[in-house]
């Protein structure tokens, strides 16, 4: 039996968002960009599904990227460099695929949703896709990645909400500008990672613009291996799994009302989790 | 021909008392008790309950045995066919199988095969434990996926002295048998016959996911590797408002009932409690069963299970169906869910159906169930439960099914993930089955003769 997933490195990367790199060979030979993987951080930790960030198969590490947001990642976020992961199974669902004939992606990523934009980018610029990122976050603290991202894409542009870096601005709003620009060019597509408000906007603004458009809906993942059925979403009026079906699916097919909606559903559990 | 005595009842938990306990409801018989129901078995020479059972269990033979007071000879000779007893016998449908084919059932009730076994297992297994593998195992074996057929392969091929490694994805191992309710396969039976596979050397591996078959080969230095990955996606219907809060899979409602919180995942909190909740729970199998049973043990103020055809084509045990009712459940049949509706636009709170009539009869042999024009009728539900059945997550595996060899050199399978959704003890065939495939590949059959 494993003794759990050494940690090799940490790293703090925003006041509320830490850097892991695990000790997981089995998992990063087997891992492909846009998969994720389920953690429990300890024996009386719940068991939560987080994408994977990056993987080196050659080392035997995979890379996440945890945000505080429940009393689990917060756990999490106290780990300390030396110390173990209980538990860590994947990689799970489907790898990301660019649609046929893109012949220019640009990722979207909101918060840390740019953590898990970047093994994609960079995929698809190892695959020599032209490929281009627009990450936001509240306020120049809170911007990750910006810096490995910057190495993998043609044109990289970092929001922040309240200005204090980049453009100011959501991200929507500076998709919108470039897809402007991109008017009439044909190819063109998107793929979005980050919370649901965001990605619900993004799928609207794309649609106006009919620019084909991914986007990764792990938020409201469970078990992460198809066997509960709590993660269904319905994607062109057919129920899909997020976490075996997706987290992949075309944005103008899906149904977000009903993605926040089961998104809430444990959220008052969450909440007294927080408070325990 | 001598008179046939009554078929012996077991000692069971009386319903009020287990509508508020998950202690095993059928408490089996003493040794007076198994003594005097083997008596009843004329010990056929063609016995059709042989036949008819999926592991053929020499049953008049183990019977004979215990007739003559040696319930260990009695072990010994089921265990020559059967992995698992303690478990088939709580969970087969013997009324399908053997006991459906019994000689004496013809004119009387048939000889309770099922809780002679579950004796003779209870019995034998206290007496046989510390049975030891071999010390210098020779082939290295992989089993992904930890339900029953690959419990079954890990048995046979730890005995004939090779290295099992079983791959499971969640925190135990044990696959489906882990979310059957304790009311029925208490949780002491299932660790002890883990304890034993892990006396005889096999090793267990949980929390661990398995993509890629040819790396276990090539990578990790397996020389065979069985598939025994269920059919473990459930159905969800597609109709209007199936996303809505407190509609659950039949999955996510016994693994929240039954799981303790830190093995649940992501947010789940355990089910503990329904009380002054109504409970509707879609579909007719031993899921469904399994899901009524408990939802009354949590305290639901009214449990109703909403079956499509009529009670005599349910797929599922009737013994299940009859414990279910006398424990207070209530049936609706030739009724199917068409639109779930919500009061508040997030939680359930009505079910709309259709009433069914039966048509001609389908692939199955079963008559379809055709909706009735201008029949729909609300029911109001809290928590409504999906148990359609189950879907193999990655499409059927194909096999030889003499060998339970694919088409790729080395891989193996076996069970659900083959057949789609079956018994316990046909998932142990199948391992059983591709065990002995395995013991011929690694004796240097060629690999096209075993595929076929």
């Amino acid at each position: 039996m494993s003794q759990g997933f050494r940690i090799l490195k940490k790293e703090r990367l925003t006041p509320v968002t830490n850097r892991f790199v695990l000790e997981a060979p089995w998992v990063a030979r087997a891992a492909r960009p846009g998969q994720f993987v389920i953690v429990r951080v300890h024996e009386h930790g719940e068991r939560i599904p987080v994408t994977i960030a990056d993987f080196d198969p050659a080392q035997g590490t995979v890379t996440v990227v945890v945000q505080e947001v429940g009393r689990t990642s917060k756990l999490f976020g106290a780990l300390t460099e030396g110390g173990v992961v209980l538990d860590l199974v994947g990689p799970l669902g489907e790898p990301f695929r660019a649609g046929r004939g893109g012949k220019l992606v640009i990722g979207v990523g909101g918060g840390f949703g740019a953590a898990a934009l970047y093994p994609v980018v960079r995929s698809l610029h190892q695959q020599g896709v032209k490929v281009e990122a627009i990450i936001g976050a509240r306020s120049r603290e809170f911007v990750i990645l910006e810096g490995e991202l910057g190495r993998v894409c043609e044109r990289l542009t970092t929001c922040t909400d309240d200005g204090s870096y980049g453009f100011r601005g959501f991200v929507t709003d500076c998709l919108k500008l470039r897809l402007e620009e991109l008017k009439g060019q044909d190819g063109v597509e998107v793929v979005a990672v980050g919370p649901m408000p965001m990605m619900r906007a993004v799928a609207g603004l794309t649609a106006a613009y009919h620019v084909p458009t991914q986007v990764s809906l792990d938020p409201i993942m469970i078990d992460g291996t198809g066997m509960c059925g709590g993660c269904r979403v319905t994607v062109a009026s057919e129920v899909k799994f997020a976490c075996v079906d997706g987290p992949f699916f075309d944005a103008h097919q899906v149904d977000f009302a009903e993605c926040v909606r089961r998104g809430k559903m444990y959220a008052c559990e969450e909440a007294a989790a927080r408070a325990a | 021909m001598a008179e046939v005595k009554p078929r012996i009842r077991p000692r069971v938990q009386p319903p009020p008392a287990r509508r508020r306990n998950f202690d095993e409801v059928v408490q089996g018989y003493t040794a007076e008790e198994a003594l005097a129901e083997a008596q009843r078995c004329i010990l056929c020479r063609n016995a059709r309950c042989q036949t008819a059972c999926p592991l053929t269990n020499q049953i008049p033979r183990w019977i004979a045995e215990l007739q003559q007071g040696r319930p260990q000879e009695a072990y010994r000779i089921l265990r020559e066919t059967s992995p698992m007893p303690e478990l088939c016998s709580r969970l087969c449908p013997q009324e399908r199988l053997c006991e459906g084919s019994c000689a004496i059932g013809i004119k009387h009730e048939p000889v309770a095969i099922g809780l002679l076994e579950r004796f003779v297992s209870d019995q034998g297994r206290a007496a046989a434990a510390g049975e030891n593998g071999a010390t210098s195992p020779s082939k290295r074996v992989a089993a992904v996926g930890s339900g029953p057929a690959s419990l079954a392969l890990a048995q046979c091929l730890a005995r004939a002295g090779q290295a099992v490694t079983v791959f499971e994805r969640w925190p135990h191992p044990g696959g489906v048998l882990r979310w059957i309710p304790r009311f029925k396969l208490p949780r002491e039976i299932l660790e002890a016959h883990l304890d034993g596979l892990t006396a005889l050397g096999v090793a267990f591996r949980e929390k661990t996911e398995i993509r890629e078959v040819q790396q276990l080969l090539t990578g990790e230095g397996f020389d065979a590797v069985f598939l025994g990955i269920g059919a473990s996606r459930p159905s969800v219907p597609n109709l209007p408002g199936v996303s809505l809060e407190g509609i659950l899979s039949s999955t996510e409602f016994l693994v929240r009932s039954c799981w303790g919180g830190p093995d649940l995942p992501n947010g789940w909190q355990p089910i503990t409690d329904l009380a002054g909740r109504r409970v509707v729970v879609l579909g007719g199998g031993d899921s469904a069963m399994d899901c009524v049973r408990t939802a009354i043990r949590l305290g639901g103020a009214q449990v109703t299970c909403l079956y499509r055809r009529d009670e005599a084509n349910m797929p599922g045990s009737r013994k299940e169906v009859k414990a279910a009712r006398e424990e207070g459940a209530e049936f609706q049949f030739l009724a199917s869910p068409a639109a779930f509706h919500s009061a508040d636009g997030r939680s359930v709170s009505r079910v709309e159906c259709l009433r069914m009539e039966l048509g001609a009869p389908d692939a199955s042999g079963r008559r379809s169930p055709q909706p009735v024009a201008g029949s729909a009728f609300e029911t109001e539900a809290e928590l409504v439960v999906l148990a359609f059945g189950y879907e193999v997550e990655t499409g059927a595996v194909k096999i030889n099914p003499a060998t339970g060899a694919t088409r790729e050199q080395g891989v193996f399978a076996g069970g659900d993930c083959v057949t789609g959704p079956s018994l316990v003890s046909t998932a142990a065939r199948a391992g059983l089955t591709a065990a002995r495939g395995m013991l011929r590949y690694f004796a240097g059959e060629p690999w096209d003769a075993l595929a076929g």
